[in-house]
C-alpha cells in the first residue's frame, strides 16, 4: 500500500499529494493524463493546475497551455510522448499549432509516425511540420503542400526541410548546378557544403603527380573569376525571383 | 490555443478630462496619449523622487505604493500570457546594480564600436515582433529605475577617472529612449549632465515620435537622436504600436531644428518579397530630408534572434509574420541569422543606395561579424577611413563595469 509524503494512506491522503510522490515515476504525459482524468472527475481545474505547477517542473511555466494542447493531440502521438519521456520544453511548439491548422498537421503525423523511431526526430517533425504547415496556411497556399502519402513517411521530413528552407535550398541547388556545368581540370571535385549560416565552396583536388598537381592549380587559377562568382552575391550566378513564403 | 496579436491589448489612457497634464519640470503630455497601464507600483524608496512624483500628477488614480517588490521574480522567462501583461504593469523602484555597461555587441566573433549602454528601465510599451525582450526579460512588470541620479554619479565618475577617452553611451538598449520619456523627462537630466562632458556623446534611440518634452533644453553638441528605422509595410507589420515612418522622420526633423545630431539604424532589415523595392524606398526618404551632414552614423544590421525566442514569437505573432516565416540558421554566435549571402546582399544593397545618393553617408554594420565587414565594407571597420574613429580601441574599464 503507498503511502503519501506524511505517512498518510493513500485513500486518506490528497489525490495531488499522491501524485507529487508517484511524479519521480511519472512521464510528463501521465502526469498531463492524470490531470485530465482529474477533469473528468469534477476537480476544479484552477485548483489542480495550482497544485500540480507548484510541483511538477522547474520550467512550470506554460504547463498548463503545454498540458490542454498535448490532451487535443492524437492519442497515439501522446503515447509517444510518454515513451519517448518528453518534457514540458520538448512540446513548446504545440503552444502554436492552431486550430485552423491542427488537422493538417496531425494527419500527416498519422502518416509519418512510423518515422517516429527517435526522440529526436520525432521532435523535429514535430517543429517543422508546425511550422511549414503554419506559415503555407498563412500564406494561404496550404494546397501547394504535398500530402504526407505521396512522399511516404521517411521522405516527409525532407519535404518538409525543402519547404521550410526553399529559397535558400533552391538558390544552393542552382549554384551547384552552376559549379557542375564548370569543366574542372580532373581528379578536382567542387561542391558547396552549409556550414550554420554560411555556404562555403569545398575544393577537392586529387593528384598522383607533381606535374599533375601543378597542371591542375594552374587551370583552377585560370578559372578563378569563373570560381568566384559564386561569391559575388546572394544571387549570383543563380538570381532567383522565386519569393520566400 | 494560438491568439494573435491583438493590438488593443496596449492602448491610450482616456482620462475624463481631455485636458493637458504638465509635470514636475515641464514636458506637456495630453491626458488623452497617455499611455495605458493597468497597475502602477511605486517602490516606497522612490516616493520623494520627481519621477514618482510626475507619475503620481499624472495617474493620480491608478498609484500604488509598495515596500516590497510587488511580484514574485520567476527563476525562468515569461509566458506569452505574462510577457504581454508586462506592458501594462509599472513600477517605478531604484535600481540596486550597476547602471554603466557595456554594449553586449561587444562580443570575440563580432566587431565593436566602444558603445556602453545605460539602461533606466526595463520593457517596452511598444510591441515588435522580434523585440529580443521577449526571450531576455523575467520580470512581470515593466521597470523604470528612479534613481536616475546615481547613474549620472557612475557616469560623472568615469569621465573623471578617464578624463582623455570619448564614450559614446546609449539608453536604448533594453527600454526605448524615447517612448515613455513624456513620462519620465530623464532626457532632460541626461542632456543637461552631458552639456559637463561634452566629449563624451549621449545616443537616444527610439521608434516613437517622442521629442517634444527635450527640444527646448539648452545641449553641447554631443546629444544625438536616433531611430531604428524601417519601411512602412514593415512598420505596419512587424513593428505594433511604434511611430509612423514618417512620424519618426518628421520628430527628427525637429531635433535638427534645434541643433540636435541625428543617428538612424536600419535595423533589423527583414526580408520579403519586394525588399528591395522598401528599402530603397526607405533610404530615398532619408536621403531626401536629411544631409551627411545632419547624420552622424547609419548602422544596418539584418533580423537575428536567440534560439529559445521562436517559440514566443510564433506563440505571441502567429505565422503571418515575416519574422516566424524568416528562413534563419544557427549562426556561430549562438544567434538565429538569415544565411551569411543573403545579408550581404541585403547590407550592400543599402549601402550602395546611400552612396548612389552621397557617398558622405557614414554607414556602418551593427552586431556582424568580421566577414560580413569584409564581403560588405571590403575590410574590418578598423581600416576604414570613414569609421576609425568609431572603432578605435578605447580602454575597457574591465574592473568597473
Amino acid at each position: 500500500m503507498c503511502s503519501g509524503s506524511s505517512g498518510q494512506s493513500v485513500i486518506d491522503c490528497d489525490p495531488f499529494e499522491f501524485l507529487k510522490c508517484l511524479r519521480p515515476k511519472l512521464t510528463f504525459t501521465q502526469i498531463v493524463w492524470l490531470f485530465g482524468h482529474a477533469m473528468e472527475l469534477g476537480y476544479d481545474r484552477n485548483k489542480a493546475l495550482d497544485r500540480i505547477r507548484l510541483w511538477d517542473s522547474p520550467q512550470r511555466k506554460n504547463w498548463q497551455q503545454t498540458a490542454e494542447a498535448l490532451l487535443t493531440a492524437p492519442i497515439g502521438f501522446q503515447v509517444w510522448t510518454h515513451e519517448k519521456a518528453c518534457e514540458l520544453g520538448d512540446l513548446a511548439p504545440l503552444l502554436y499549432l492552431s486550430n485552423s491548422f491542427s488537422d493538417e498537421v496531425w494527419s500527416r503525423w498519422e502518416i509519418t509516425k512510423q518515422i517516429f523511431a527517435t526522440k529526436q526526430t520525432g521532435l523535429k517533425w514535430l517543429e517543422l511540420a508546425i511550422e511549414v504547415v503554419g506559415i503555407w496556411e498563412a500564406s494561404g497556399k496550404l494546397e501547394d503542400l504535398p500530402v504526407a502519402n505521396s512522399v511516404g513517411a521517411e521522405g516527409d521530413l525532407e519535404v518538409l526541410k525543402d519547404f521550410r528552407f526553399r529559397s535558400s535550398l533552391k538558390q544552393e541547388t542552382q549554384t551547384q548546378a552552376y559549379l557542375n556545368s564548370l569543366s574542372l581540370p580532373r581528379g578536382c571535385r567542387i561542391s558547396l557544403v552549409r556550414e550554420a549560416d554560411q555556404c562555403k565552396l569545398k575544393l577537392q583536388l586529387e593528384a598522383t603527380t607533381k606535374t599533375d598537381f601543378t597542371a591542375s592549380l594552374s587551370k583552377l587559377s585560370i578559372m578563378s573569376d569563373k570560381l568566384g562568382d559564386v561569391f559575388e552575391t546572394a544571387s549570383a550566378p543563380c538570381q532567383t525571383k522565386e519569393s520566400r513564403p | 490555443m494560438n491568439t494573435r496579436f491583438d493590438g488593443d491589448f496596449l492602448k491610450s489612457e482616456r482620462g475624463s478630462n481631455d485636458g493637458e497634464l504638465v509635470g514636475v519640470t515641464g514636458g506637456a503630455v495630453s491626458n488623452s496619449e497617455l499611455p495605458f497601464f493597468e497597475e502602477i507600483w511605486i517602490a516606497e524608496e522612490s516616493r520623494e523622487t520627481d519621477v514618482a512624483k510626475r507619475f503620481v500628477s499624472l495617474y493620480p488614480n491608478k498609484v500604488r505604493y509598495c515596500a516590497e517588490k510587488p511580484f514574485d521574480l520567476e527563476p525562468t522567462g515569461l509566458t506569452k500570457k505574462e510577457f504581454d501583461a508586462s506592458k501594462r504593469k509599472l513600477w517605478i523602484h531604484p535600481f540596486k546594480g550597476q547602471f554603466f555597461k557595456r554594449c553586449p555587441g561587444a562580443k570575440p566573433n563580432l566587431s565593436c564600436c566602444n558603445y556602453f549602454v545605460l539602461n533606466l528601465g526595463l520593457q517596452c510599451n511598444m510591441n515588435c515582433s522580434y523585440c529580443y525582450l521577449q526571450s531576455y526579460i523575467n520580470s512581470p512588470m515593466t521597470e523604470i529605475y528612479s534613481n536616475i541620479d546615481q547613474a549620472i554619479d557612475e557616469m560623472r565618475q568615469m569621465s573623471a577617472e578617464y578624463p582623455e577617452y570619448s564614450y559614446r553611451v546609449g539608453t536604448g538598449e533594453i527600454v526605448d529612449s524615447l517612448s515613455l520619456d513624456p513620462l519620465t523627462l530623464y532626457s532632460r537630466k541626461l542632456i543637461e549632465f552631458f552639456r559637463t562632458i561634452p566629449h563624451w556623446q549621449l545616443e537616444f534611440k527610439t521608434k516613437s515620435d517622442k521629442v517634444d518634452q527635450f527640444l527646448d533644453v539648452e545641449h553641447a553638441g554631443n546629444v544625438i537622436v536616433s531611430w531604428s528605422v524601417n519601411p512602412q509595410y514593415i512598420v505596419q507589420k512587424e513593428e505594433h504600436l511604434t511611430a509612423s515612418l514618417t512620424d519618426r522622420l518628421l520628430a527628427a526633423q525637429k531635433c535638427r531644428v534645434k541643433g540636435f545630431k541625428l543617428a538612424f539604424h536600419i535595423d533589423p532589415m527583414i526580408w520579403f518579397e519586394e525588399w528591395q523595392k522598401a528599402y530603397a524606398e526607405l533610404v530615398a526618404e532619408i536621403t531626401g530630408r536629411f544631409t551627411p551632414a545632419d547624420i552622424m552614423w547609419i548602422t544596418v544590421g539584418a533580423l537575428r534572434f536567440q534560439p529559445e525566442q521562436r517559440h514566443i514569437m510564433r506563440e505571441r505573432f502567429g505565422f503571418t509574420s515575416l519574422v516566424s516565416q524568416a528562413e534563419m540558421y544557427l549562426s556561430r554566435d549562438g544567434k538565429m541569422r538569415y544565411d551569411s549571402n543573403l545579408r550581404n546582399e541585403m547590407f550592400q544593397f543599402v549601402f550602395s543606395e546611400f552612396k548612389k545618393a552621397d557617398s558622405n553617408y557614414k554607414v556602418t554594420l551593427c552586431m556582424e561579424s568580421r566577414e560580413s565587414w569584409v564581403k560588405t565594407l571590403s575590410g574590418s571597420p578598423s581600416r576604414n577611413p570613414e569609421l576609425q574613429s568609431l572603432f578605435k580601441p578605447i580602454p575597457k574599464p574591465n574592473a568597473r563595469i
